[in-house]
């Protein structure tokens, strides 16, 4: 037994030390961040990852393209924040109530996504996102309107209150854990198969056997859930609920998330999330020009590596030259294309 | 009955330039299937331009006419640095490269001319027009008239001539059109020039209608949208009946329902309508390739 331990450890030792020594730091990340400003940024990185992971499950794994996901952020925002501070309801309860509110929502929205083809589906879900805003703004008697909701409570679990920087820090870090953790054994399960065959094709996959409607509902339903999650996050973090934070920027962002990760890559979502948010704090002197760079980031990434970071290339070579092939075509330069080998 | 006839008007105008901006964002919908985020903005730009030029003392026909030209340029532009490349990638990545555009443009523009909303300077006449009962503003008839006869140039251009031809045949089949001969990088640049040319014309009757701002060009690109689908994708009489029947409809919404939840309720009648018709209404039932 021991020794079968011993040359497991062996096998894989870098992939172990690499494990180890990512998981410490992120455990003592909060002895090392110099100032309070620094740390909210980490925190509102964690309350990205799920945001991130959901809109790849629903875009990257299962293709639908998606962009209302703000909206159920928001709505897992405003429940969490009501439940708690109008009814009285206890944080554990508002958090997942928050959830399956935006799952519910997200289910009721996917079954007439079904009956249409995928720029329909996109339109739908704008069409929610941007009904979700006006509600959220004109619906004076519940959600304050443009005033918002100030004064939302920390995270509260018994007798344990969560109001610094570092116990959030480790909540956020265990409920973004536990969404990767579910979201990976959902994609590598017989369910993820299906939402990439559904990806590829789904005449094919609908010969397979594969029931299209329910896979799709489905990541639909996990994906919304997960970001009701998040919106109740960010709003016991930011202790305020308001309806400009959800719209259809923030989606665009939550795509650009995904996508500058990797389409279908997990830690990919991951790092989409940490850059996104956090690159704009550090260039805050660019404040101004940050949609212009923005904006050339996604164009230079979409004909460089549409595939993003860590996802998986087509083909290596088809990475390999694009942006001077760019170049070449934009301004008529004739660059020979670079060897390749093998 | 006065009020219907006054919403009805309002609509109509409201409607003819959203029929405008919308023809342009449909020809290329028809042709790449391209969701251009971009549309909107590109034609924002060309309407600050336009009112750059006015303010310069520029002759307002001449400066349409320049505004035209830097919004069909601007867009030949963009499709030359940011979609032609990944025109053959999946459907996500050029939508998402349109993006960076409409963000890269919406920067932009806001860097030259700030957030501030600005009135378009009365170059056109506005007088109340008294009929019966009913006052008309001529203005309204202005921006009806001219949507009309622009839509009816662009259709006499698709449909009857050599050029028209090569775009509806890049819309059924882009392979089998480059056999034949048709230059596909050529005809395509051509529908972006007159896409965004167009564009720039229903922008600035908008804000003449309404103001100008940098949030126009965003606003523009989801009504186009919204009229293709309600038209039927690729049709220049469903963009026409398209933009024509969502602004009257938002026009009636906000009169006789509530103005607060205009958009909203004007989505939900759409995300409903297209559990009933996906297609639109003069949409091409399009058998798919397996």
């Amino acid at each position: 037994m021991t020794s079968r331990v011993l040359e497991f450890i062996n096998k894989n030792r870098t992939r172990l030390l690499v494990y180890v020594v990512g998981l410490a730091a992120v455990l003592l990340l909060p002895l090392y961040v110099p100032n309070d400003y620094v740390f909210r940024i980490i925190v509102t990185v964690v309350i990205a990852i799920p945001l991130a992971l959901s809109q790849n499950l629903i875009t990257g794994y299962a293709g639908m393209l998606t962009l209302g996901q703000a909206a159920f952020y928001g709505i897992g925002a405003y429940t969490s924040a009501l439940l708690v501070m109008r009814l009285g309801v206890a944080w554990p309860v508002a958090l997942l109530a928050s959830g399956l509110l935006a799952g519910i929502l997200g289910i009721l929205l996917g079954f007439p996504c079904l009956r249409v083809g995928s720029d329909y589906l996109t339109l739908m879900t704008i069409g929610f996102g941007e009904i979700f805003r006006v509600v959220a703004l004109h619906w004076m008697a519940l959600t304050r309107g443009p005033m918002g909701l100030p004064g939302v409570p920390p995270p509260q679990i018994g007798p344990w209150v969560f109001n610094t920087n570092t116990e959030l820090y480790y909540l956020y870090l265990v409920l973004a854990v536990l969404c990767y953790f579910t979201m990976h054994r959902l994609v590598n399960s017989y369910v993820g198969r299906a939402f990439s065959a559904i990806r590829e094709d789904e005449t094919a996959a609908s010969a397979m056997g594969i029931n299209l409607a329910f896979y799709k509902v489905l990541a639909f339903a996990f994906g919304t859930f997960w970001a009701g999650i998040a919106g109740s996050m960010l709003a016991h973090f930011l202790a305020f609920v308001g309806p400009m934070t959800f719209n259809m920027d923030e989606s665009l962002l939550h795509m650009q998330m995904a996508i500058l990760g990797g389409l279908g890559s997990m830690p990919g979502s991951i790092l989409g999330a940490a850059i996104l948010i956090s690159v704009p704090q550090i260039f805050q002197s660019l404040y101004e020009y940050r949609m212009l760079l923005n904006g050339v980031l996604m164009v230079v990434l979409m004909i460089w590596r549409p595939q993003g970071i860590l996802g998986v290339a087509a083909s290596a070579k088809a990475t390999r030259g694009r942006l001077q092939q760019w170049f070449a075509g934009v301004f008529g330069k004739r660059i020979p294309a670079p060897a390749v080998e093998e | 009955m006065e009020y219907l006839v006054k919403q009805l008007l309002n609509g109509l105008a409201a409607g003819s330039i959203y029929a405008l901006v919308a023809v342009g964002y449909n020809m290329v919908y028809g042709i790449l299937e391209l969701i251009n985020f971009a549309h909107g903005d590109i034609y924002m730009v060309g309407t600050f331009t336009t009112l750059m030029l006015v303010w310069w003392g520029v002759p307002f026909p001449l400066a349409l006419l320049g505004g035209c030209l830097s919004g069909g340029l601007l867009a030949i532009t963009a499709e030359r640095m940011a979609y032609r490349p990944v025109r053959n990638a999946p459907r996500v990545v050029p939508m998402l490269s349109a993006v960076g555009v409409a963000w890269i443009m919406r920067n932009l523009a806001q860097l030259i001319w700030g957030t501030e909303t600005f009135p378009f300077p009365e170059v056109l006449p506005t007088k109340i027009i008294e009929v019966g009962p009913y006052n008309i503003n001529s203005l309204q008839l202005i921006i009806f008239g001219l949507a009309v006869v622009m839509m009816m140039i662009l259709m006499v251009l698709v449909k009857r001539t050599k050029m028209g031809k090569a775009v509806r045949c890049l819309a059924q089949d882009i392979p089998a059109a480059q056999l034949m001969g048709i230059s596909v990088n050529k005809t395509i640049q051509l529908v972006y020039f007159l896409g965004g040319a167009l564009g720039v014309v229903g922008g600035v009757l908008f804000s003449m209608y309404y103001a100008v701002w940098i949030g126009m060009g965003f606003l523009g690109t989801m009504m186009a949208w919204i009229s293709c689908i309600i038209g039927g994708i690729g049709s220049l009489e469903g963009a026409l009946i398209g933009g024509l029947l969502l602004g009257v409809g938002q026009s009636l919404i906000s009169g006789f329902v509530s103005s607060a939840y205009r958009d909203a309720i004007s989505y939900g009648l759409i995300m409903f309508m297209l559990l009933f018709k996906p297609t639109g209404i003069f949409g091409r039932q399009v058998a798919e390739k397996v």
